[in-house]
């Protein structure tokens, strides 16, 4: 099954190189394939991490503008994916870490809003169901409080499946750090839910 | 909460993972997806229109070598024939260069000028008007034959006239000056090679050249030639030995 996997992975990695070497051969159809296969990710990749959404458009948009001027140099030995998200980070860093000190806490927060916002209707029962939905909200609102790297480790790995060798790589950090930050976000985002679940469940 | 294999995805809690697929996701707009593909488009089109040279097949280009071999060929060709002498007369035998074989300077007395424009490349000679016999061009002294065979060239210029010396040949001896130009430079390399026979003080092998060289070159004997005195001396000297 994890074998599976990994073959369709390369196999998707492939595809992504051969359709770059085809845009850059001149083909714009390769580039819209290329385009439409990973324009969400990369989107809520920025959507995210910046809260602001004129910002993530504008930085989206120059992501896919400096992949289109470096399509000729584009290089069959980095995975296309790779590529696309180090050009993004870098991005993001200029525009956002230079105004934004690392390791600052979402403001666009606000606890009281997202309390009200998740309280169940007295009309529904809260099943399974509710439970995952109101769960995965909480979950939307303890990602925008995670530390910055944190949460780019965490879209990282969500939006576009990457490993943790990948993302030191793109994040340009050593493996034990990425390794690190897995873990934080990982314990940080459960505990998180499960407080404001808590806190749901008893004003319920 | 162990992530021990890099090539494997990062692992998170799968209920994060399953929550997170939960979670609204958001898209680009349509309007921000056609900038980026026209954008894409834009570039291919320019990138096309920049690196592309187009090769014209004209006749001129196709055969552009074999048309300028044969321009070249028609032109050195059409020049040969408007100039049929011009290889001649660099190739001819008064243009090549003689050594200058004078025994002691030429002693000008007067007419300096006139002495000059005698010995004087054909560009530089005289007015062709004047005549033997003006006396316009004493010159005086010893004047060698090797002066004798250039002021030929100029006589041999219709109209080009000047007075050389008494010494100087007459008339049918210079019409002949080629054959002797020749033997006067046989006979100067005969006594050249005569000389160092005599200063190795080889005398038998030299009695025997000096002989030779009194058949075959008479005129040494003659005072006017340039050689005479030099051949007097090593007759003498072979005498003594």
């Amino acid at each position: 099954m994890a074998e599976a996997l990994e073959q369709e992975k390369s196999t998707e990695a492939e595809a992504d190189q051969r359709l770059m070497l085809q845009y850059a051969a001149g083909d714009p159809l390769a580039f819209e394939s290329l385009y439409l296969k990973h324009k969400g990710g990369l989107y809520r990749y920025f959507v995210r991490q910046t809260g602001d959404q004129q910002l993530a458009e504008d930085l989206y948009q120059e992501t896919w503008g400096r992949v289109i001027k470096a399509a000729a140099s584009y290089e069959t030995s980095a995975k296309f994916t790779t590529w696309l998200y180090r050009i993004a980070h870098n991005l993001l860093i200029d525009h956002v870490r230079a105004v934004k000190p690392v390791d600052l806490f979402s403001d666009t927060f606000s606890e009281e809003q997202e309390c009200d916002n998740l309280m169940p209707s007295d009309q529904f029962s809260p099943d399974n169901a509710m439970e995952e939905n109101i769960k995965a909200k909480l979950l939307k609102r303890c990602i925008d409080l995670l530390p910055t790297v944190q949460k780019e480790t965490f879209l990282l790995s969500m939006e576009a499946g990457f490993t943790a060798g990948a993302i030191a790589e793109i994040v340009d950090v050593t493996l034990e750090a990425t390794k690190s930050r897995i873990r934080y976000a990982n314990k940080a985002l459960k505990e998180c839910v499960m407080n404001k679940w808590q806190e749901v469940d008893n004003e319920r | 909460m162990k992530d021990e294999h890099t090539d494997k995805p990062a692992g998170f809690d799968a209920e994060l993972q399953r929550w997170y697929r939960k979670i609204k996701q958001e898209q680009p707009g349509p309007e921000l997806d056609e900038k980026i593909i026209a954008m894409a488009k834009q570039a291919t089109d320019g990138a096309a229109k920049d690196n592309v040279v187009r090769v014209e097949h004209s006749f001129w280009r196709q055969y552009r070598w074999p048309l300028s071999s044969a321009a070249s060929v028609m032109l050195v060709v059409t020049l040969l024939l408007i100039n049929p002498d011009a290889p001649q007369d660099v190739l001819r035998d008064d243009a090549m260069p003689m050594m200058m074989q004078m025994n002691e300077p030429v002693d000008v007395q007067g007419g300096e000028e006139q002495a000059l424009k005698a010995v004087a490349p054909r560009s530089m000679s005289v007015e062709p008007d004047r005549e033997i016999g003006e006396g316009s061009a004493d010159i005086n002294g010893a004047v060698t034959e090797q002066v004798t065979s250039q002021a030929s060239e100029q006589q041999n210029q219709k109209g080009a006239s000047y007075r050389l010396s008494d010494t100087v040949e007459k008339q049918p001896r210079l019409m002949n000056e080629s054959t002797q130009r020749e033997a006067v430079i046989s006979a100067k390399q005969a006594l050249n090679h005569l000389e160092q026979l005599v200063e190795s003080k080889q005398w038998s092998e030299a009695k025997k050249l000096a002989l030779k060289i009194e058949t075959q070159y008479p005129q040494l004997n003659e005072p006017s030639h340039p050689q005479h005195q030099s051949w007097n001396e090593l007759q003498a000297l072979l005498k003594q030995h």
